[in-house]
C-alpha cells in the first residue's frame, strides 16, 4: 500500500498535533505552520498519520492510500 | 406564534446552567440531555430557549463549522450564566480578543500570539517549568502542613510560568502574580500593567510574547490596546482553568489510588494520564455559538441565527466515542477529547497546559509520596461557574 500525504498550509492553524504525534513525518516552522517532511511515509505509519489528520482542528492534512497492483 | 414555540411552552425544557454536584463528574443532568438527543432544546436561566449540544460528534462538527459566529454582540448569542450578561453590553475589545472574534480578525489575532505558543517553543520550556515547579515544592515542604495546595503551589506556579512566557521583567514577577490571582477582578489592573509594559516599560521586557507584540505595535500591525488585550486574553484563559485542572487532578488521583499506583510504577504514562484527566475532568464551560447558515447536525435543523450551547464535558463522556466514559483510566488514549475545543478557536495554549500539568503532577506525587487531603473530600470547597473549580485544596503529608 502506498500512502500519499498532502498538507494545506493555508488551512493550518499551528495547533501542532501532527508534529507532536508524528515528528518523523510532520514538522512546523517558527510560526507553527505545518511542514511536510515525508510525503509518502511507510505504511506502518498509517495509524499515527490518520490520528494526526483526525486531531487537526482545521483539516489541513489529507491522506490518500492506494493498494499496490500486484498483477501486471 | 409558531407550533414549535407553543410545544416548548407546554413541555418543560431542561434548564441551564446545571450544577456539578460531584467535583470529578459533569452535572448529572448532562447525561439526561444526551439521552434526549445529541442536539436538543433547553432553556437558559432567563428562560431563553436554545439548542444544547451534548454528543461528541455533534459538538465536534459544530466547532469545526465555518457557518458559526462567536461574536458576543450577536443578539441571539446564548448567555450561559448570569455573570456573562455584562459582556454583551460592554463592547470592550479587552474581553473579546481572540476568544470572541471571527475570521478574518481572529486569524490576524491568532497569528500575533501563536509564535510563542507553538508545540516546539513550548516543549523547549520543559527545563524551566521543571525548575520552577521544584522551587515551589521546596517552599511548600519547608512549611508545616496543612497547606492550601492551590495557594502555595498551583496558583503561583501557573502565574509565574505565564509571566515568563510573556517576558515580564524578572523584578516584576511577584507583582504579576499578585495581579493575576490575588485581585478579585484582574481585568482593569492587569490591562494597565500590560499597557505600561508595551509602552514605557518596553525596554525592560525580556524575550517573550509581549516583546513580540510590542514589535507588531511598532510596525503598525496592532494597536497598543489590542496588543494588551491579547496579553490579557492569554492570562485570563491560561490561569484559572489550569490551576483548577491541576487541583482537581490531585483530588481525583488521591481518590483513585490504583491509578496513582500505576503512574508511580510507570511514570512514562504521565502524558497519557494528563490527557485522560483533561477528558475526564473537562472543566471547559460556556462554549456558545450562533449559526450563520442553516446547519443540519445529528438529524436536527439548526437555523441561521439560532443560538447553541455546546456541552464539552458531556461530549467527553459520550459512550459512542469513549468506552466506559465515566471511568478514569490513565492507560487509555484520550487524545481526541474536546477539552481544548476544536476548529479555529481550539485553545492556543494547549501545549503549555499539557506540559505544566504533566510536570507539576508528576513532581508533586514523586516528591511527596505521603500527600493526602487534610479534610474529608466533601469538605473541599468548590466554585460553580463558567469554569468549575476548587475554593481551596487543603493537604498534608
Amino acid at each position: 500500500m502506498t500512502i500519499r500525504l498532502t498538507v494545506e498550509p493555508d488551512r493550518c492553524l499551528g495547533a501542532g498535533h501532527c508534529v507532536r504525534l508524528v515528528p518523523e513525518v510532520f514538522d512546523e516552522d517558527d510560526h507553527g505552520t505545518v511542514v511536510l517532511l515525508v510525503g509518502e511515509p511507510d505504511s506502518d505509519r498509517l495509524p499515527a498519520v490518520r490520528e494526526a489528520a483526525q486531531l487537526c482542528p482545521n483539516r489541513a492534512i489529507s491522506i490518500q492510500t492506494t493498494q499496490q497492483e500486484r498483477e501486471r | 406564534m409558531s407550533g414549535t414555540v407553543t410545544t416548548e411552552h407546554i413541555e418543560q425544557l431542561p434548564e441551564l446552567p446545571m450544577e456539578r454536584k460531584c467535583p470529578y463528574h459533569p452535572p448529572a443532568g448532562y447525561r439526561d440531555l444526551r439521552e434526549r438527543g445529541a442536539v436538543t432544546r433547553a432553556s437558559l436561566y432567563d428562560g431563553t430557549p436554545v439548542w444544547v449540544v451534548s454528543g461528541y460528534s455533534a459538538v465536534r462538527t459544530i466547532l469545526a463549522s465555518p457557518h458559526t459566529t462567536v461574536d458576543v454582540r450577536h443578539p441571539n448569542m446564548p448567555i450561559p450564566v448570569p455573570g456573562m450578561a455584562s459582556l454583551r453590553q460592554s463592547g470592550s475589545p479587552t474581553i473579546e480578543a481572540l476568544l470572541r472574534t471571527d475570521p478574518p480578525e481572529h486569524s490576524r489575532q491568532r497569528r500575533a500570539v501563536l509564535s510563542s505558543l507553538t508545540y516546539k517553543k513550548i516543549s523547549a520550556l520543559e527545563p524551566e517549568i521543571t525548575r520552577r515547579t521544584d522551587v515551589y515544592l521546596d517552599r511548600m515542604l519547608a512549611t508545616s502542613p496543612p497547606v492550601d495546595l492551590l495557594d502555595v503551589f498551583a496558583k503561583p506556579l501557573v502565574a509565574e510560568i505565564l509571566g515568563r512566557l510573556l517576558g515580564v521583567p524578572e523584578a516584576d514577577i511577584e507583582h504579576f502574580q499578585t495581579l493575576t490571582y490575588k485581585r478579585f477582578n484582574p481585568i482593569r489592573s492587569m490591562t494597565g500593567y500590560l499597557i505600561h509594559l508595551l509602552t514605557d516599560g518596553r525596554d525592560e521586557l525580556r524575550e517573550g510574547q509581549l516583546r513580540e507584540l510590542a514589535g507588531r505595535v511598532a510596525e503598525g500591525e496592532l494597536s497598543t490596546e489590542e496588543a494588551a488585550s491579547l496579553g490579557l486574553a492569554l492570562v485570563l484563559a491560561g490561569q484559572d482553568i489550569t490551576v483548577n485542572t491541576l487541583g482537581l487532578s490531585v483530588l481525583t488521583l488521591l481518590d483513585e489510588g490504583t491509578q496513582l499506583d500505576l503512574l508511580r510504577a510507570e511514570p512514562e504514562r504521565w502524558p497519557d494520564a494528563v490527557e485522560e484527566l483533561l477528558r475526564y475532568l473537562s472543566l471547559t464551560g460556556g462554549t456558545v455559538r450562533v449559526a450563520t447558515a442553516d446547519l443540519e447536525v445529528d438529524g436536527q435543523l439548526i437555523r441561521a441565527g439560532e443560538g447553541m450551547v455546546l456541552l464539552i464535558p458531556a461530549a467527553n463522556r459520550d459512550a459512542d466515542r469513549f468506552e466506559r466514559p465515566d471511568e478514569l483510566d490513565v492507560r487509555r488514549s484520550s487524545r481526541g477529547h474536546l477539552t481544548f475545543g476544536f476548529g479555529i478557536h481550539q485553545c492556543i495554549g494547549q501545549h503549555l497546559g499539557r506540559l505544566e500539568l504533566t510536570i507539576a503532577l508528576r513532581a508533586l506525587f514523586e516528591r511527596i509520596p505521603g500527600l493526602r487531603l487534610a479534610v474529608p473530600v466533601e469538605q473541599v470547597p468548590v466554585k460553580q461557574g463558567v469554569v468549575f473549580g476548587l475554593g481551596r485544596l487543603p493537604v498534608r503529608w
